[in-house]
């Protein structure tokens, strides 16, 4: 009979620790998934799962606990600690004096109370692909990154592929090149996790954390295209189940979009209330412009206003000038600006009467939608200002309609002896005759350890008609001598 | 909605970034834009219309220094010269000058007669200044010259920032560096094409034609009434010229309009009472890439006998534009579209691919064989007058809205005060005493305001900002004072 044991590690200030195995009682579940369902296997950015549950002793709670990370190995048979069954925070716990249960989830929780303005970033793929040779630092001349890399940075993780520099971080993420590139895309202050599903719905791909705890944004041809980690079969599992939505299969999608039109410089922030600048206190100044900005009009020196963007006087009435009287810095994103004025006069407070910043706004124009297919069971798809161009509205709508297009039932594999390896997110062949299924090809949606590392459950979608990577032209330095495909 | 031409997609290698018809498609319908805006739609350079080549003074003979012609350019960056090409045929001691920016001193005379092209060098200016041009005859005639103005254009046009990078060759390697270059040789067309601004007609809406039949006098020198005065570049030898005119006979039982090119008379349509459209094909066989004169003339043929108040024919010139004529231009095969989804062999994606790049390298080739129009910024021709108040009378304002007979650009520059931009179909307003329609007082169901009645501004507008000002639509800009319009594609 297999032996179960546990490694549970927390890390409450910056290293990690191992909780001792006599504190960790029993009553351990993990749960990872892309978030599908029957009615949706495969849909586009839905909200993915990683929780997992653990009772422990109350002397073993780490502290501080709130937001905790947390790592859990179900380790069988002493298989490697670094098999991690879930990787993440703990949110809450409940329990008596002696025993409490902890619920961990995953980084989406901290990645949510990331808001911050970006950059507007211009005509590139919403996520780009993280690698070892390509930087994901913003602040880098170089940086290249989709604005969905832009938002998992600011969120503090970092790429995997950079592992061996950054050893610290909040969570690590993993990004494929996503399908769909908008030709303006930023964030303002959003829900950042919201944000990320939003991003991986309009491209095509998933987003999801792992059970090693890294945020993987993944494409749906990467997704199908990727090889099979594990093949099981009817001596495998204990038990199949299948569920097939009642909603028939679509036959037209239906996407909507709205173009953005860049303008030329005009007045996009006017401030007419009347401030003090007081001696000492710098005067910080932010705007949200009503449309994302291309760029914002300076003076001769890089990155400052022009002088006549400022009124600023003496309480004499005279005009203060920039540079002798008073200073300020600027700083600019897609649709926010910040403007911090520091009284340079001496001994004097100065009045703000006035500023004007002029800009070139990306305005919305009139909204479109196209259809695919024909029939009468038409799929509208979310509208989303990352939805500019009829061709991108195209795109994804084909791309949804050649995944629901067809039944794609839900089969649930019970029973199965753990292994760390599959992960939700990985393929793997399933065969069972009543079910038809022979070697088919199928990625896991969700898999749940309910009983503490004995037995798993898989839930997993067949995507034999789907290509994947490899069966397309890729931009390549290697010559393509071959027949592939063309996407959508 | 934008012009056709889309963002190019960026590619990269080593992010196994597939290949899709959205993008590769992108790049086939750009390269088929550039392909049809590479032989343009020309309207011809206008010169005058109620005044013929002869610069009749009437019985005044003594009348002295007079403008003929005037227009404005946008001034760029590294442009030198203004050129003034026309004819001086001088009555007597009569000189033509030429006046930069209201200034009263000429920079250029012309005292010769004959064929002409007169070049000065530019003064001083700050990039995107407009460059006002006045021509004037000076000096009394008791007779008749001959004034022409046939072309006017600065030079040289800015330098790019960068230069022409070329179309790569594939070769079932298809790598960020190839598929780059591909766009980019695009984008630098587009660049490329968009140096050259899209210049209007003065327009002219119900003005008045003749009610009689001509010489009416036997001072007059010419046995028809003027209504147009220009030259046609003929870019292409497939090029031909299309002229259309709408006529509004009132009085008279038979009258015909009459279209010259060169001298000679290239289409004639016979007129009956009423309202009747009329469209010209007229085939060009002069020399490609030059110019010759065009007008087109209204006849009387059968004058109106009857007492009491004679009604003016009225005009208007819709189109004095070239087009491809009935075998059309030469483009390019451009591939067929890709399709999503589709096994294709490399052989196959290669040859569209090259398809693509033979297109581009064929638009570059046909840009650089026609200096004439594509290394040139054509002045605009300001509104028919020949003083400031002729210039600023209502009935003018009316008649000589700027035209732009086909709206291929997204961004307007507009120089003036007190400027419209108006479309979409004319309203006629009845005369408030007789209660008959007042053909000097036309509108438009669609105006907006660019520029204010305050003071003299420059503005550049984006046109999809304006509901259904649609690509293809004829749109005018007009007001109290019209300096300068010119439109972009970008």
């Amino acid at each position: 009979m297999a032996t179960m044991t546990y490694q549970v590690q927390v890390n409450p200030s910056g290293s990690w620790t191992t909780v001792t195995a006599s504190d960790i009682l029993e009553e351990v579940s993990v749960q990872e998934g892309l978030g599908g369902s029957a009615d949706a296997p495969l849909r586009f950015g839905d909200q993915s799962k990683a929780r997992a549950s653990l009772k422990i002793k109350r002397s073993a709670l780490p502290s501080p606990w709130r937001n905790c990370p947390i790592r859990i190995t179900l380790m069988r048979d002493g298989s490697s600690a670094t098999d991690y069954a879930f990787v993440g925070l703990i949110r809450s716990y409940q329990g008596d004096e002696n025993e409490l249960t902890l619920t961990c989830e995953g980084f989406g929780g901290v990645i949510s109370k990331t808001r911050d303005y970006s950059p507007l970033i211009i005509r590139r793929a919403l996520f780009t692909k993280t690698a070892l040779a390509i930087t994901d630092d913003p602040t880098d001349a170089a940086y290249a990154g989709g604005i969905g890399n832009w938002l998992l940075w600011q969120a503090g993780g970092r790429p995997l592929e950079w592992s061996g520099t950054y050893t610290n971080p909040t969570f690590y993420y993993s990004c494929d090149q996503a399908l769909l590139a908008s030709p303006y895309s930023w964030v303002s202050a959003e829900d950042a996790w919201q944000e990320l599903q939003e991003l991986a719905q309009v491209s095509g791909g998933q987003i999801f954390q792992d059970r090693k705890g890294v945020i993987r944004y993944k494409s749906i041809l990467s997704l199908a295209g990727a090889s099979s980690v594990g093949a099981y079969s009817a001596s495998d599992y204990g038990n199949i189940t299948v569920q097939v939505s009642a909603n028939p299969v679509v036959t037209g999608a239906i996407c909507p979009y709205q173009p953005r039109l860049p303008r030329p410089m005009q007045d996009v922030v006017k401030d007419d209330l009347t401030r003090l600048i007081v001696r000492g206190e710098p005067l910080t100044l932010e705007y949200e412009p009503d449309w994302p900005l291309l760029a914002v009009q300076t003076g001769a020196t890089t990155n400052q206003l022009p002088a006549d963007a400022f009124q600023i006087c003496y309480p004499s009435g005279v005009l203060a000038t920039l540079g002798t009287d008073f200073s300020h810095t600027l700083d600019v994103d897609a649709q926010h600006i910040t403007v911090v004025i520091t009284n340079g006069a001496v001994g004097q407070d100065l009045h703000f009467y006035k500023l004007i910043i002029r800009g070139q706004p990306v305005l919305a124009g009139a909204q479109g939608s196209i259809t695919v297919g024909s029939g009468t069971t038409k799929q509208t798809l979310t509208q989303s200002p990352l939805i500019q161009e009829e061709a991108h509205a195209r795109r994804l709508a084909q791309l949804y309609l050649q995944i629901a297009s067809i039944e794609r039932p839900v089969y649930t594999l019970s029973d199965i002896l753990y292994h760390p390896t599959p992960s939700a997110g990985d393929v793997v062949t399933v065969t069972n005759v009543t079910m038809g299924l022979s070697d088919t090809r199928c990625v896991i949606i969700d898999r749940q350890s309910p009983d503490g590392g004995l037995t798993m459950n898989l839930q997993v979608v067949p995507i034999d008609d789907l290509p994947g990577t490899n069966d397309y032209f890729i931009t390549s330095t290697s010559s393509q001598v071959a027949t592939k495909y063309i996407a959508y | 909605m934008p012009i056709p031409y889309i963002t190019q997609p960026t590619w990269i290698d080593s992010v196994s970034q597939i290949h899709s018809a959205t993008d590769l498609n992108t790049m086939v319908r750009n390269a088929q834009w550039l392909d049809m805006v590479s032989f343009p739609n020309i309207p011809s350079f206008d010169y005058s219309h109620e005044e013929p080549d002869v610069v009749y003074q009437g019985s005044s003979n003594t009348k002295g220094d007079k403008r003929f012609w005037w227009g404005a350019g946008q001034l760029r960056t590294g442009m030198t010269t203004l050129t003034v090409v026309g004819t001086l045929t001088k009555y007597g001691s009569e000189t033509l000058q030429i006046f930069l920016n209201g200034s009263g001193t000429a920079s250029a005379t012309i005292s010769s007669n004959g064929a002409f092209t007169q070049t000065i060098t530019l003064p001083a200016f700050t990039d995107g200044d407009i460059l006002t041009v006045e021509v004037k005859k000076i000096g009394s005639s008791a007779g008749y010259g001959i004034y022409r103005i046939d072309d006017a254009y600065l030079t040289p046009l800015p330098t790019l920032p960068t230069s022409w990078p070329g179309v790569p060759t594939f070769a079932s390697t298809y790598n960020q560096t190839l598929l780059n270059q591909l766009t980019a040789a695009a984008d630098w067309l587009l660049a490329r094409i968009n140096q050259v601004p899209l210049i209007p007609h003065v327009g002219q809406i119900e003005v008045l034609a003749s009610y009689k039949p001509h010489p009416s006098v036997a001072a007059e020198p010419f046995d028809y009434f003027p209504v147009y005065q220009g030259s046609v570049l003929r870019l292409h030898s497939t090029d031909r010229l299309r002229v259309v005119a709408q006529v509004r006979n009132r009085n008279n039982p038979s009258e015909a309009l009459d279209v010259y090119v060169n001298g000679s008379i290239a289409a004639t349509a016979t007129i009956s009472p009423g309202v009747t459209i009329h469209s010209f094909p007229i085939t060009l066989s002069h020399t490609v890439g030059t110019r010759v004169p065009v007008s087109i003339r209204q006849r009387v043929i059968t004058g109106n006998e009857r007492p009491g108040p004679q009604i003016n024919t009225r005009i208007w010139l819709v189109r004095c534009t070239t087009e491809p004529n009935a075998s059309g231009h030469a483009y390019s095969s451009a591939p067929s579209l890709y399709t999503g989804n589709v096994a294709i062999s490399n052989t196959t994606h290669n040859t569209k691919l090259n398809a693509i790049a033979s297109t581009l390298s064929a638009v570059k080739a046909r840009i650089d064989a026609r200096p004439e129009y594509w290394s040139r910024v054509r002045l605009m021709r300001r509104r028919y007058a020949i003083d400031e108040p002729e210039y600023n009378k209502g009935k003018n304002i009316s008649r000589h809205p700027m035209c732009f007979d086909t709206r291929r650009g997204d961004r307007l520059v507009v120089r003036g005060k007190d400027v419209k931009l108006c479309w979409g179909p004319q309203i006629v307003k009845n005369n408030e005493e007789t209660g008959e329609p007042n053909y000097e007082d036309v509108s438009f169901t669609h105006e907006e305001q660019i520029i204010d009645a305050d003071k003299i501004d420059t503005k550049t507008v984006y046109l999809d900002a304006y509901d259904s000002l649609y690509p293809s639509t004829v749109y005018y800009v007009k007001g109290a004072d019209v300096v300068y319009a010119a439109e972009y594609y970008v």
